[in-house]
C-alpha cells in the first residue's frame, strides 16, 4: 500500500494528547554541544508532520517572545498539536536532538513531579500499552564498478521524521525503523553520495530487514560519457554559450570575489586561484591568509569550478573566467555577520569587479546593506543567489543593489531517480526542456536565471560532483558578469562606480534569453553570450589599437604624437566611452525587458548608484 | 547573570553617522572593563560584552550609529535537506537487492527485528 497515509492506519479510538514540537534551547542542551534547530528544519519538520499525520498546528505560540533572543536563523517557534499518542511517541522516538516533543499537559498549582510540567514523552515506548516495532534496515551504496561508497548520506523517511546516516567504510548503514500499530511503510529513502555520483531517491522501496539492501548509484560517467575527460563545458555552460565563445576571452584583467565556504586549490582545476582571506579566522585583527583553502564544506570550491575552473583544456571543467584574478573570501563554516561585512569590505580594497554571494536567509542587515551600497559605489557587482526554499527571494538577494540569480534546469541531465528530478514541475518547463525548478525562490526582486540543477563542479580533494541550487545558478551569472566586464568594450575605462555595475546588470539582462516563465521565477530569463562576441571582438580591436598607439607613441618619444590622437581606442580617464558596438545583440538571444537608463552614445546611463532590476 | 552577545556598529548613511561618532564610541568601548573589541576596522567595530551594558553604551549614539547583533551566518542551504525532499517521482522499488547479511559485519550490527509477520525469513515493508 505505497500510497496509503499513516494516520490513516491509526485506531480510531486511540487516545488523542496535546503536543508540543519546537527547538530544544535549554542551557543543558548547550553545554551538551547540541547544535540549535534552525527554522528551516523546524518548517521541514511541520510539512513532515503534516505529509504524514494529516495535520496541522492548532497553536503557534513563544516565537515573538524568543524572536529577540535567537541567533540567525534559530528557530524560535513552538508549535502545538493534537495527535494520537502513537503519532507523538514515533516523533519523539525519531526526532533529532536539537527537537523538543513533549506532551502539552496540564498545570498543576503547587505539584512537584514528572506530571506537574511538560512530561517528556522521549524514552517512552508507548502510551496505549501497545509497543511500537521499531527494527534496523541494513543499506549497502555501491557506485562504479558495484564498489562500495563510505561517506555516503542515507536518509529513510517512514511514520516519524525521516532518519539520517552515513555509510561506513564498506558502505553500508543501519537505521532505525518504527513502526505504527497496524503496519508502516517507508516512503522513501534518499542517497546522497559526496562526489562522483549522482543521488537517488527511491520512492515506496521494498527493504527487508533480515538482509543487507543494495543500493547502487550512477557514476557521472553515466550522464556525461567518460567524464571527466573531455567534459570542458558543463551543460549550464553550454546553454549559455561558453562553448562558442573564442578561446581568447578568459576574464583576465577582471577580479573576481567569491565569499563562500573557502576554495580548494590543490584540486587540478582550481590550482591557479593564489589568493584568499579566511574572514572566519582572525589573527592580530587580521583574516588569516592561507587556510581559505580549507573547503571543509566544498560549497565554495563547487562555485569556484564553475567560475574560473582552469583544466588546461584537458580534463573538465573550464570555467567561464579561467584567467580572471580570483580572491576567495571564506565566511563558512562559522561565519558571522560581522565575516560577511568584513568580506565586503575587503572586495573595495581590493578593487574587486564582480562578487559572487551563494548565500543568503531571512533576515535583513541594514549594514550589510550598507556594505553592498559602499560596492556599487566603487563599481563592484555582486551577484547574489535567491535561495532554495521555494519562497520569496532571501536577503541580500533581495537587496536593490544586486542582481539576484534564480535557479533553472533543463531536462535528461540527470538521472530520472534523483532529487534534482523531483524538482522537476511539469508546469514549468519551457522550450528545450529548460524548467524551473521548485526550490528556487521566486519574486519582482529576481533578474535574470542561471542553470542550478545537476550542475557538475569541482568539489576538495581532486573530485567533481553534481550539485544543485541558486547557489549553483549564480557562479554561472557571476562568471559571464566577468566576461562581460573583462571583454565588452563599454567598460574599458569607464570609471569604478555606480553606473559601471547598473550598466553590467542592464547588459546581462538585455543579454538574456526569454524563457516562457513568469519573470517572478526567471527574470529577464537566462543570459548568453551568443550577442555578445562582436562586442567582445570590437573591444579587442580597441585594445590593439591602443596597444599600436602606445607603441608608436613610446617610439616617437615623450610629448610626440603621431598618427593622430594616442588615446585613440581607449577612454579619458574618468570618461566612458560609449560606441555603437555597446549596443546588446538582441535580434536572436534576448530582448529589452529592462527600462535602461542607457542610451547608446548618449552616455545616458541610469541615476548614479542606482541598480536597474 | 546578564547575556554576553556581540554587536557590529557602523556609522547610519541614513541618519548621518560619521566615522568620528564610530570612533567616540570606540574610544569609549575600548576603556570600559566589561566590553571587548573584537573586531576594529574603518567600516565598523565589534563590541562583545553583557547585553545590558552594551546597549546603554551604544544607545546615546543611534541612531547615527547603525547597531545589529553580530549573529551567525545563516547555513548555505544547498539541495535537499531535512524534510525538505517531498518525492514526487513516480514509485520506483526496483533497483534494491538484497543480499544476506555478512558475518563479518556483526561488531557494528544490531539485531534486527523483523517488521511484521514474513514468510521466509524476509520481511517487507509495505
Amino acid at each position: 500500500m505505497p500510497e496509503e497515509n499513516t494516520h490513516d492506519m491509526i485506531n480510531e479510538t486511540s487516545e488523542k494528547i496535546d503536543v508540543l514540537v519546537g527547538p530544544r534551547r535549554s542551557f543543558g542542551a548547550k553545554r551538551a554541544g547540541i547544535a540549535p534547530l534552525s527554522a528551516s528544519t523546524l518548517d521541514a519538520a511541520k510539512r513532515t508532520i503534516e505529509r504524514n499525520f494529516g495535520i496541522t498546528p492548532e497553536r503557534e505560540i513563544l516565537s515573538r517572545i524568543l524572536k529577540t533572543k535567537s541567533s540567525h536563523d534559530e528557530a524560535t517557534a513552538v508549535y502545538k498539536y493534537r495527535m494520537d499518542i502513537e503519532q507523538a511517541t514515533i516523533l519523539a522516538q525519531t526526532a533529532g536532538p536539537n527537537m523538543a516533543i513533549e506532551v502539552d499537559s496540564h498545570l498543576q498549582y503547587g505539584a512537584y513531579g514528572p506530571s506537574a510540567m511538560m512530561q517528556q514523552i522521549m524514552g517512552r515506548t508507548s502510551f496505549s500499552g501497545a509497543p511500537l516495532k521499531e527494527a534496523t534496515v541494513k543499506i549497502r551504496v555501491i557506485g562504479e564498478g558495484d564498489k562500495p561508497l563510505p561517506n555516503v548520506s542515507v536518509t529513510m523517511e517512514a511514520a516519524g521524521f525521516p532518519q539520517e546516516a552515513a555509510t561506513n567504510a564498506r558502505g553500508e548503514v543501519s537505521l532505525k525503523l518504527f513502526q505504527l500499530p497496524g503496519g508502516n511503510q517507508v516512503k522513501s529513502v534518499f542517497v546522497r553520495p559526496k562526489e562522483g555520483h549522482w543521488n537517488r531517491i527511491i520512492n515506496s522501496p521494498t527493504l527487508s530487514a533480515s538482509g543487507i539492501n543494495v543500493i547502487r548509484l550512477k557514476p557521472i560517467s553515466d550522464t556525461v560519457p567518460n567524464f571527466p575527460a573531455g567534459a570542458l563545458y558543463g551543460y549550464g555552460q553550454k546553454l549559455m554559450g561558453l562553448d562558442q565563445l573564442p578561446d581568447e576571452y578568459t576574464g583576465k584583467g577582471v577580479k573576481i570575489a567569491i565569499i563562500d565556504s573557502g576554495a580548494d586549490n590543490a584540486h587540478p582545476s582550481l590550482s591557479h586561484i593564489k589568493q584568499g582571506f579566511d574572514m572566519t579566522n582572525i589573527k592580530d585583527k587580521r583574516p588569516d591568509t592561507s587556510t581559505w583553502k580549507d573547503d571543509v564544506i566544498g560549497h565554495g570550491s563547487h562555485c569556484a569550478g564553475i567560475i574560473t575552473g582552469n583544466s588546461g583544456n584537458e580534463d573538465a571543467i573550464r570555467g567561464f573566467a579561467p584567467e580572471a584574478e580570483i580572491i576567495v573570501m571564506k565566511v563558512f563554516p562559522g561565519g558571522q555577520f560581522s565575516s560577511l561585512l568584513d568580506a565586503l569590505s575587503k572586495c573595495v580594497e581590493e578593487e574587486v569587479d564582480v562578487v559572487n554571494m551563494s548565500l543568503g536567509g531571512g533576515e535583513k542587515s541594514e549594514m550589510v546593506e550598507q556594505a553592498i551600497e559602499e560596492c556599487v559605489q566603487n563599481g563592484i557587482a555582486c551577484i547574489v543567489a535567491a535561495g532554495n526554499s521555494g519562497g520569496p527571494v532571501q536577503y541580500p538577494a533581495s537587496s536593490p543593489s544586486v542582481l539576484a540569480v534564480a535557479a533553472i534546469g533543463q531536462l535528461n541531465q540527470f538521472p530520472g531517480d534523483t532529487w534534482e528530478a523531483s524538482t522537476m514541475q511539469p508546469s514549468l518547463v519551457a522550450g528545450d526542456g529548460i524548467f524551473s525548478p521548485s526550490f528556487t525562490c521566486h519574486g519582482s526582486e529576481i533578474a535574470v536565471a542561471g542553470p542550478g540543477v545537476g550542475i557538475i563542479s569541482t568539489v576538495p580533494g581532486g573530485k567533481f560532483d553534481p550539485q544543485s541550487g541558486t547557489s549553483m545558478a549564480t557562479p554561472h551569472i557571476c562568471g559571464m558578469a566577468a566576461l562581460v566586464m573583462a571583454h565588452h568594450p563599454d567598460f574599458k575605462g569607464m570609471p569604478r562606480d555606480g553606473n559601471r555595475v547598473a550598466h553590467l546588470f542592464a547588459l546581462m539582462r538585455s543579454n538574456s534569453q526569454a524563457l516562457p516563465l513568469a519573470a517572478e521565477l526567471v527574470g529577464s530569463g537566462m543570459p548568453v553570450l551568443h550577442g555578445l562576441v562582436a562586442a567582445f571582438d570590437a573591444g579587442r580591436a580597441m585594445e590593439t589599437e591602443a596597444a599600436a598607439g602606445d607603441f608608436a607613441a613610446a617610439s616617437a618619444g615623450p610629448g610626440q604624437a603621431i598618427g593622430g590622437n594616442p588615446n585613440r581606442g581607449r577612454a579619458p580617464r574618468g570618461y566612458p566611452i560609449y560606441p555603437n558596438y555597446g549596443q546588446p545583440q538582441r535580434p536572436i538571444y534576448g530582448y529589452p525587458q529592462v527600462p535602461m537608463g542607457y542610451v547608446n552614445g548618449s552616455g545616458g546611463y541610469a541615476p548614479q548608484g542606482y541598480v536597474y532590476r | 547573570m546578564d547575556t554576553i552577545i556581540e554587536l557590529n556598529v557602523a556609522p547610519s548613511r541614513n541618519s548621518g553617522g560619521t566615522q568620528d561618532d564610530l570612533a567616540a564610541l570606540h574610544d569609549i568601548a575600548n576603556s570600559h572593563p566589561q566590553i571587548e573589541l573584537t573586531h576594529v576596522s574603518t567600516g565598523f567595530i565589534t563590541l562583545r560584552g553583557p547585553t545590558e551594558i552594551l546597549h546603554a553604551l551604544v544607545g546615546p549614539f543611534q541612531p547615527k550609529l547603525l547597531v545589529e547583533e553580530n549573529k551567525s551566518l545563516p547555513p548555505i542551504d544547498s539541495g535537499p535537506f531535512f524534510g525538505g525532499f517531498s518525492p514526487s517521482i513516480s514509485s520506483d522499488s526496483s533497483g534494491i537487492e538484497v543480499i544476506e547479511d555478512a558475518p563479518e559485519n556483526e561488531e557494528d550490527e544490531e539485531e534486527i527485528t523483523p517488521l511484521s509477520p514474513s514468510t521466509n525469513g524476509t520481511s517487507q515493508l509495505h
